[in-house]
């Protein structure tokens, strides 16, 4: 019995929900949005504070002496002096889990910077950063564009170009970036290459060489440990050594970034060390404000310790949320909510296409499979 | 070996995890003595972002200061949100004392009803222009409740208007 629901009362503008002609999907977003107006209209947590109450906005997030130093000149002197070298800060300090929002300090450093610092170099930098974090790679390539047309050999513009053509999964124009700093430093050159050869399928001689340079330097600075752990753990895992890869990234933990959390909260739930991730990922200071994505993760740990579903609750609010705003960004997280939390072998198939469609990487193209594989499982079993 | 780059350099050819936040508002729309009320839920670390709240830093505020934008929301909402009856633009205000705080999710928001003053109550649309120019990724999720239309909508910077096209 087909079952109607009043989905034509259901609007949205976008396109992307518009065009989707989708019986399953349009039910799902119909109840996601009724949902989430639901939970603002919980008028239990109404209130009427008192005139001097404080209210917290967002965690304060502990600024470093530069951060604070380079805030108090610009209360002055309002000039790209200042404004980039911040943003600079508050981009590579929101790659720590809990920190998103100076992604959006630095957005807003960026959007109010004056002309003539839209005519250098650091300002294109600092918004090719901005706009590959936000999956949008075509802008980010655009903006680096600009960097090459004052520099044409600039280091960071070449190994970020090559870095988001690796997303993109165009491996000629990735290796071509990394060619393009071959005279000014081997090290890095042979370092993308290596990355973009092991995207080409060479995992095991890429491995091996890479392995070996990582050996041959005695003391890394830390930041390009982290990057090349990264690879290394990227290059063991697609080899099938998944305890290697974990134990890559295991020692710089701490300092690394919420995308190479992701990759080792994945790796251990993949050995079955779930009381691991629950305890590193409910240890990060700013836990209150890490991305869904490793909010997803814990709540996955959570659920295999058959703990009470705490983690998993907020979660699915947070899901239903994305659900009613129809949005298209961060999709990866849906198709694995929808594999893992709310079984949902056809939802997780379209939010993992709409994921390969923005990003190309192994993990991507992995999402798309299980996906697939769940839902032919599911309707062989409904045969 | 020379490293002659930031650190940014490494920040960035690390994957990205996709660092930021959705900004989303609520807004109910229903009928009350025969006119439109509107009721604007928004949050105020987002009213505070686009500079609405005049706070000392972005990570706390005092309700006071948050009553003390009373003239530059009232102007905001002035200049931002349209309700159109027939073809007149209906009067739209606010006034603090029946401001209220919820939090919802992990953000604190503000409640602001907004009482309208429309020659007609038919043939009404709405158009939202809020808070799009400093949050990239706002939406609003709006619930309209005036008979014989009752419906949720999403409205987007791309999509401001509900309903999107006016009855002729």
């Amino acid at each position: 019995m087909l079952i109607y629901l009043p989905i034509s009362n259901t609007h949205y503008g976008g396109a992307s929900f518009g065009s989707v002609n989708y019986f399953g999907y349009n039910m799902r977003w119909f109840f996601s949005i009724v949902m989430a107006l639901g939970l603002s209209s919980a008028n239990a947590t109404e209130f009427k504070p008192a005139a001097g109450q404080q209210i917290i906005l967002q965690a304060e997030l502990p600024e470093t002496a530069d951060m604070q130093q380079l805030r108090q000149a610009l209360m002055y002197q309002r000039d790209s002096t200042a404004t980039l070298p911040l943003a600079q800060l508050y981009l590579i300090g929101a790659r720590q889990p809990g920190y998103d929002d100076w992604f959006h300090q630095a957005e807003q450093l960026l959007r109010n910077v004056d002309d003539a610092a839209r005519q250098g170099l650091e300002y294109w930098l600092l918004l090719a950063d901005v706009q590959q974090q936000q999956h949008q790679f075509a802008a980010a390539l655009l903006s680096l564009e600009q960097v090459f047309a004052l520099q044409p050999r600039h280091i960071q513009a070449s190994l970020m170009a090559a870095r988001v053509y690796l997303a993109l999964h165009q491996l000629e124009p990735a290796q071509q970036a990394c060619s393009r700093i071959w005279q000014q430093d081997l090290f890095l050159f042979s370092v993308c290459s290596y990355e973009v050869a092991g995207r080409r399928g060479d995992w095991q001689q890429s491995y091996v060489a890479l392995q070996q340079l990582w050996q041959r330097q005695s003391s890394l600075p830390p930041a390009i440990d982290i990057w090349l752990r990264g690879i290394l753990a990227e290059q063991a895992e697609q080899l099938g050594l998944f305890e290697t890869a974990q134990q890559w990234l295991s020692p710089v933990l701490a300092q690394a970034p919420t995308s190479l959390w992701l990759k080792w909260a994945d790796l251990s739930l993949l050995l079955g060390q779930a009381d691991a991730v629950y305890q590193s990922i409910t240890a990060i200071p700013q836990r209150q404000n890490i991305a869904d994505s490793l909010l997803l993760r814990l709540a996955m740990a959570e659920q295999q310790l058959a703990k009470p579903a705490q983690f998993g609750k907020q979660l699915g609010e947070r899901m239903q949320l994305r659900l009613a705003r129809g949005d298209t960004d961060h999709a990866a997280d849906l198709a694995l909510y929808f594999l893992h939390f709310v079984p949902d072998p056809a939802a997780a198939v379209h939010w993992a296409e709409l994921n390969y469609q923005r990003a190309k990487e192994p993990d991507d193209v992995r999402l798309l499979t299980l996906s697939q594989q769940a839902q032919q499982q599911s309707l062989g079993s409904s045969e | 070996m020379k490293y002659i780059f930031t650190l940014l350099l490494i920040a960035a050819l690390i994957k990205p995890a996709l660092a930021h936040k959705f900004s989303t508002a609520y807004m109910d729309v229903t009928q009350q003595a025969g006119q439109p009320t509107l009721l604007w839920k928004v949050a105020i670390h987002d009213l505070a972002l686009a500079g609405l709240i005049q706070a000392p830093n972005s990570h706390k505020v005092s309700w006071q200061q948050v009553l003390d934008s009373e003239a530059r929301l009232q102007g905001y909402i002035t200049q931002r949100l349209t309700l159109i009856s027939g073809n007149e633009p209906c009067q739209l205000k606010t006034a603090a004392t029946d401001w209220l705080a919820q939090r919802l999710l992990q953000d604190m928001f503000l409640l602001l009803p907004i009482q309208t003053n429309c020659v007609d109550s038919a043939d009404l649309q709405l158009s939202y222009q809020a808070l799009f120019d400093s949050q990239h990724s706002h939406k609003l999720l709006l619930s309209w409740q005036l008979p014989p239309l009752k419906a949720n909508a999403v409205l987007t910077a791309k999509s401001p208007q509900y309903p999107s096209h006016k009855a002729e």
